[in-house]
C-alpha cells in the first residue's frame, strides 16, 4: 500500500481516538462537577433556590421568647424547624413573589415590608384578633409603655379622621401641659417633618426621646388662624397607673388603669396608705381597665386572698395550669367592693372573677367585656412582637368568660344621658354597699 | 512529547467540561430566579411567626396551604394594585373556562331567589333542558352533595363543570303552582356535554334595516371567528354600516382585542405596550381587515374595560369611528397569568398600554367624542343616537 495513504489512515485514526479521549474527558469533566455541585461539595446557587429554608434560622439565635407582656410570662422556646410539609406548602409563595418581582409594572416594596405583610396575611387567617404582630418600632414603644414610664412630653394623643395627630389630654403638669398644649390641638409637624398621615405609632416614635432633650412641634389650633410652633423638653413620665383616695364617708378608693409591671408594687403601696386611715371598706375600681401582664393580676388578686385558686389556664393540648393565692398579704380582711364595666378586660376581669368566686367581693357596674385568652409575647430576631393567643383561662368556678364577660352581683348602668361632673352612680351604689351591707 | 500534548489536550477537555457544566448551572440558577439571598434572610422573621404560631396557637390552626395563601394576600395588598391578584385553583378552573369560551357543563344559569334557595335556569336545547330541568327548580344537591347557606354560586358552578360525557347527579324540588306544595327532591342525571358561551351576538336594527349591530360581551379565544361570522351575515342582509357595542364589556384577552381592531383598521397601530423595565412594544393592526371601509360608531360607557378600551381607543385614534355613550373604566394595565404549581394562578400587572396618540388609558379612560349618558327607561338611548348618526 501506498506510506502516503498508511500516514493518512494512521494520522486520522489517531485523530479520531484524541477527540473521542477528549469528548470523555470533556463529559468526564461535566459529570464530575454535575455530582460534586448536586451533594453540595461545591457552592451552588441554590441557597437562594425558592425554597423557603431561610438560611438566617440557626438553632440558638432564632428566637428569644421574651420578658413581658400582656398577660404572661415568657416559656422557653425550642428551636423552631421547618417541617416538609410546611415548606412545600409555602413553595408557591415563592412562586408568587419571584413572578412579581421579574414582572410587576411598578414600585415593589423592600423585602423587609413583604415579611411583616406575609406575616398579618399569614395570622388573618386564624381569625383571631389577638394573636397579632407588631412591627419593631410599635413593639418598642409598647416596651416602653409596658414598663410604666417613658420619656417624651407626657400627652394622651390619638389620630383624628384626617390623619392628624390630636392632644387628647396633656398629663397633668407635665412638659406639653407646662408648654401651653391644650386638649383638641392637633400635631402636624415634629422637628421639621411633617407626620400629617402617618400612623399613631411612628409619630409618637418621633415625638419621644431622651429627656432633657428639645423638640419643637407644629401646631394646629381651632379658633387660631395661623399654625404656631412650640418647643418642648423632654422629661421622663410616669404612665398614669393608680389613684388612691380617702373618702370622707369613711371608705378608701382606688383604681388601676392597667396591669403594668409595676401594677402590684403600686397597688401595695397605695393600699398601705388607705389602710392605716383605717377605712370602712374599699371601693376597688376596674373600670376601663384593659389588663396587661397576667403575672400583675395573679399578684394583685392575691393581695386579697389568703390563700386557694386565682384561676386556671387550659392549653390546646388539654394541658392546664392553676394559680394559688398565699398567705399574708396586707388587703386579705378588709371589706371590699370591685367596680366593673364593659372596659374592664382580661387581666381585670381575672382578678374581678377571683375576688367574685372565692366570695371575697361582690362585683358593681356593668358585665364587662368577655377576653378569656392568654397571649404569650415573643421578641423575634428582629426585634419586632408576635402575640400568640396559646390558652383560655377559667374562673376559680371554672366559667368559662370568653366572649360573655362577667356579669355584675348589683348591676348599675351608665346612665345613657349620662350624669353630672362628678357624680359617678356606680361608685355611689358601690358605697352604700359597703356602709349598708346590700 | 506526543503523549504529553494528549494529556494536555484531555485535560484541556476535563475542565471544560467542568466549567461548562458550572455556566450552565449559573445559567439555570439565574433563570429560576430573580430573588436574593437577603429575601430569605428577612423572611426568617417570618418562619419564626409561622413556628411560633404553630406552636402555641389556641384553637384550631389553618392547614399550611391556608396559612401560606394569608401570607400571599397579605404579600400582594402591598403593592396596592387591585389588578396583581391570587387566584387560588378553584376559582381558577372557572376563570380559564370564562377565557376559553366554552367548557363542559350541563348549560344552566344559576341564581339565589328571595328566600336564598339556589334556582335553574337552562339553556335552551342544552344536556340540562333535554334531561328534564325546567325554569325555577330549586336545586338541592349535586352529585350527593348539599347546598347550604354558605354555598356560593362559583362553588355550584364548579361542581357541575367538568370533563365533556361525564355524568352529574342533581337533586331538584320542583314548585308546585301557587299555594301547592313543591315535588318531593327527586334526583335527575345529566351527561356534561361542550357548552358554548357566544362572545359576540348580532343583529340587523329594527328601526334601520341598513345598519347592522354587533355587541362583544368580552374578548375570548372564539371573539375573532364569531365576529367574523357576524359581519359576513350581516353583509349579506345588506347592511351598509355598524354599530360596534362595547358597552359592559370588561375585556379579556388581548390576542382576539387586537385582531378585532384589525378587522376595521386597513393598517397602523393598535397600541403600545410600556413594560417594567420601560421597555416598548408597538402592536400594529394585522392586515386583511374585513370591514375597514364600513361606516361605525363604537358604543362605550363606564363598564367598557381593559381590551374593550384598546379596541375603542385604536378605532378612535385613527379616525375609523365615532366614539358615543361614556367615558370608559380606564384600565389599562396588562396582566400576565401564571398558572402556579398548586393550580393556583397570580395575575400580575407587568405593563400598561397607550393607545396610538400614546394616551394613557389606565386611570383616566377614553372620552366618547359625543356624550349620551344611559337613559333610565327600556328606550337604548345611546343605541338610537348611534343609529341617527350613521343614517344618511
Amino acid at each position: 500500500m501506498d506510506s502516503t495513504l498508511r500516514n493518512v489512515i494512521k494520522f486520522v485514526l489517531a485523530g479520531t481516538i484524541v477527540l473521542m479521549l477528549s469528548m470523555a474527558a470533556f463529559f468526564a469533566g461535566f459529570g464530575s462537577a454535575y455530582l460534586l455541585t448536586g451533594h453540595g461539595v461545591l457552592p451552588t446557587r441554590s441557597a437562594v433556590a425558592p425554597t423557603a429554608t431561610p438560611s438566617s434560622l440557626q438553632p440558638g439565635e432564632t428566637e428569644t421568647a421574651e420578658k413581658v407582656t400582656p398577660t404572661f410570662t415568657p416559656v422557653p422556646v425550642t428551636t423552631p424547624e421547618i417541617e416538609d410539609e410546611d415548606e412545600e406548602a409555602f413553595q408557591v409563595f415563592w412562586e408568587v413573589w419571584d413572578l412579581v418581582q421579574r414582572n410587576f409594572y411598578g414600585e415593589l416594596p423592600n423585602m423587609k415590608e413583604v415579611t411583616y405583610a406575609a406575616i398579618q396575611g399569614m395570622l388573618g387567617t386564624l381569625e383571631d384578633e389577638h394573636t397579632i404582630f407588631f412591627e419593631p418600632q410599635v413593639a418598642a414603644i409598647l416596651a416602653e409603655d409596658a414598663t410604666g414610664e417613658f420619656e417624651g412630653i407626657g400627652a394622651w394623643v390619638s389620630m383624628d379622621e384626617e390623619g392628624k395627630l390630636e392632644i387628647v389630654e396633656p398629663f397633668e403638669g407635665g412638659a406639653a401641659e407646662r408648654a401651653g398644649l391644650r386638649a383638641g390641638d392637633r400635631v402636624l409637624e415634629v422637628d421639621g417633618v411633617s407626620i400629617v398621615g402617618s400612623t399613631t405609632y411612628e409619630a409618637i416614635h418621633l415625638i419621644r426621646g431622651p429627656a432633657g432633650t428639645d423638640i419643637t412641634l407644629l401646631i394646629e389650633r381651632e379658633g387660631t388662624s395661623e399654625l404656631f410652633e412650640v418647643t418642648i423638653t423632654r422629661a421622663r413620665f410616669e404612665i398614669p397607673l393608680i389613684e388612691v383616695e380617702m373618702r370622707d364617708d369613711g371608705v378608701g378608693y382606688v383604681k388601676l388603669y392597667e396591669f403594668s409591671a409595676t401594677a402590684s408594687e403600686r397597688l401595695e403601696e397605695g393600699l398601705e396608705e388607705l389602710l392605716a386611715q383605717e377605712p370602712q371598706g374599699i371601693v376597688f375600681d376596674l373600670r376601663g381597665n384593659p389588663g396587661g401582664f397576667l403575672e400583675q393580676a395573679v399578684q394583685i388578686a392575691d393581695l386579697f386572698l389568703d390563700d386557694g385558686l386565682i384561676l386556671t389556664e387550659r392549653w390546646s393540648d388539654g394541658s392546664e395550669r392553676k394559680f394559688e393565692a398565699r398567705p399574708g398579704d396586707l388587703g386579705e380582711d378588709v371589706p371590699l367592693v370591685v367596680l366593673v364595666n364593659r372596659g374592664s378586660a382580661s387581666a381585670a376581669e381575672i382578678v374581678a372573677g377571683a375576688l367574685r368566686d372565692r366570695e371575697r367581693s361582690i362585683l358593681v357596674g356593668e358585665t364587662t367585656f368577655g377576653k378569656g385568652s392568654v397571649q404569650y409575647s415573643f421578641t423575634l430576631s428582629d426585634d419586632s412582637e408576635l402575640r400568640v393567643t396559646v390558652a383560655r383561662w377559667y374562673t376559680p368556678d371554672d366559667r368559662a368568660i370568653h366572649g360573655q364577660g362577667l356579669a355584675p352581683d348589683i348591676e348599675v348602668p351608665w346612665p345613657e344621658e349620662g350624669v353630672e361632673e362628678d357624680k359617678d352612680p356606680q361608685l355611689e351604689r358601690a358605697i352604700e354597699y359597703l356602709l349598708t351591707g346590700e | 512529547m506526543l503523549i504529553g500534548s494528549l494529556l494536555v489536550c484531555l485535560c484541556l477537555a476535563y475542565t471544560a467540561g467542568f466549567g461548562c457544566f458550572r455556566l450552565l448551572w449559573a445559567e439555570l440558577a439565574d433563570n429560576t430566579l430573580a430573588l436574593e439571598q437577603g429575601d430569605y434572610q428577612s423572611l426568617g422573621v417570618f418562619w419564626e411567626a409561622w413556628n411560633q404560631v404553630e406552636q402555641h396557637f389556641y384553637g384550631e390552626l389553618p392547614s399550611p396551604r391556608e396559612r401560606t395563601y394569608g401570607a400571599i394576600y397579605g404579600a400582594l395588598a402591598l403593592l396596592g394594585d387591585p389588578h396583581t391578584r391570587f387566584v387560588e385553583p378553584q376559582p381558577r378552573e372557572l376563570e380559564q373556562d370564562r377565557m376559553r369560551g366554552a367548557f363542559g357543563g350541563i348549560g344552566v344559569t344559576l341564581w339565589r331567589d328571595a328566600e336564598s334557595r339556589m334556582v335553574l335556569s337552562p339553556y335552551p336545547d342544552s344536556p340540562a333542558e333535554q334531561a328534564g330541568v325546567r325554569e325555577g327548580d330549586i336545586l338541592l344537591a349535586v352529585d350527593a352533595e348539599e347546598i347550604t347557606d354558605e354555598t356560593t354560586i362559583d362553588d355550584v358552578r364548579a361542581r357541575l363543570h367538568g370533563e365533556v360525557s361525564t355524568p352529574v347527579t342533581l337533586t331538584i324540588s320542583r314548585p308546585g303552582p301557587k299555594g301547592y306544595t313543591p315535588t318531593p327532591p327527586f334526583d335527575l342525571t345529566i351527561t356534561r356535554d361542550e357548552i358554548q358561551v357566544p362572545s359576540v351576538t348580532w343583529r340587523v336594527l329594527d328601526q334601520a334595516p341598513e345598519i347592522g349591530y354587533v355587541c362583544i360581551e368580552s374578548f375570548t379565544e372564539r371573539t375573532d371567528d364569531e365576529l367574523l361570522t357576524a359581519l359576513q351575515e350581516l353583509r349579506e342582509a345588506k347592511t351598509v354600516s355598524l354599530v360596534l357595542d362595547l358597552r359592559d364589556n370588561a375585556g379579556g384577552l388581548i390576542e382576539p382585542a387586537v385582531a378585532v381592531a384589525s378587522q376595521f383598521l386597513r393598517d397602523g397601530v393598535v397600541l403600545h405596550e410600556l413594560n417594567h423595565d420601560d421597555q416598548e412594544q408597538t402592536i400594529r393592526a394585522q392586515s386583511g381587515g374585513v370591514a375597514t371601509d364600513v361606516p361605525l360608531v363604537v358604543l362605550v360607557n363606564g363598564g367598557t374595560a381593559s381590551a374593550a378600551e384598546i379596541v375603542a381607543a385604536a378605532l378612535q385614534d385613527h379616525d375609523r369611528a365615532l366614539l358615543i355613550g361614556e367615558t370608559t373604566h380606564g384600565k389599562g394595565s396588562v396582566q400576565l397569568i401564571y398558572e402556579l404549581s398548586d393550580g393556583s394562578s397570580l395575575h400580575v400587572t407587568s405593563a400598561i398600554w397607550l393607545t396610538p396618540s400614546r394616551h394613557r388609558i389606565e386611570g383616566q379612560g377614553l372620552t366618547p367624542d359625543v356624550y349620551v349618558p344611559r337613559s333610565e327607561g327600556p328606550q337604548d338611548v345611546q343605541l338610537d343616537r348611534a343609529a341617527a348618526y350613521l343614517q344618511p
